[in-house]
């Protein structure tokens, strides 16, 4: 984990996560990134290559296109970012999906 | 990646009348079988993947759209339709307002990037107000088709 300042003078966290979800970042598994950060009053950004996409966005997940292998950076900013990018990281690093 | 390069024109319903998202679903199936693009053989085992993959959670992700979709050994590459419903349709969307307008997407199982690179395509379109708002009041095939047109010369 590794932490900056952002513009608004904050912290911003990050990290490094490698998909291995088997299909991707497809429909559900965005749906479930946005159920993620949903409770969560700060931002939170997904980097895919030259893409970023805000993760509380459908739209915006779906149009990483993050295929499995890629590496994902995730960037978290305000009170409590830390444990919502620990549960992206644990979700995004798992190869098999929960079916709920 | 261009949508007029897997949108099936003959295919698509623009003006979609349908009870349920089932009920849509199978008439866009049905569609795609009826244009030659799905084997009649294939078409309930279609129709019966898209539902189950419903079940794990709506397709419907907001701004009136749903992407009912499924991976099928029978597709060599990506084909899809699109259906317009006036009269809005309730999908269970993650919003949960109804929904005008659907791409379904039939991918080969063995490659899902292109299935992401489909739904990229369709969801960057759809981001578009303008496009959305045309989208939403074409009320023929040809209409619809000249959106798309626009949409992929828009974005080349």
């Amino acid at each position: 984990m590794s932490s900056l300042a952002s513009p608004s003078g904050s912290n911003l966290i990050s990290r490094r996560v490698q998909l291995k979800l088997a299909q991707g970042l497809h429909i559900r598994a965005c749906s479930r990134v946005v159920a993620l950060v949903g409770a969560f009053n700060g931002r939170v950004r997904i980097r895919c290559g030259e893409r970023s996409a805000d993760a509380s966005s459908m739209f915006d997940l779906i149009q990483l296109v993050a295929v499995p292998g890629s590496e994902l950076i995730l960037e978290g900013d305000g009170d409590g970012a830390e444990p919502i990018l620990e549960s992206l990281e644990q979700f995004l690093s798992q190869k098999n999906e929960p079916q709920d | 990646m261009r949508l007029t390069e897997f949108v099936v024109k003959e295919a698509v319903l623009p003006q979609l009348v349908a009870e349920s998202k089932q009920a849509a679903i199978r008439q866009m199936v049905g569609s795609l079988k009826g244009n030659g693009k799905i084997r009649e053989a294939d078409e309930e085992a279609i129709v019966a993947a898209i539902l189950k993959r419903e079940e794990l959670g709506s397709t419907g992700i907001g701004r009136g759209v749903a992407v009912p979709h499924t991976k099928h050994p029978s597709a060599d590459s990506i084909i899809s339709t699109v259906a317009i419903c006036h009269g809005g349709l309730d999908f269970e969307s993650l919003d949960g307002e109804d929904v005008y307008i659907l791409f379904l997407l039939i991918s080969p199982p063995d490659r899902p990037g292109d299935h992401l690179r489909g739904l990229e395509t369709i969801t960057r379109h759809l981001k578009n107000d303008d496009f959305c708002s045309f989208l939403r009041q074409a009320k023929t095939t040809q209409a619809v088709w000249d959106l798309l047109q626009e949409a992929d010369e828009s974005h080349v």
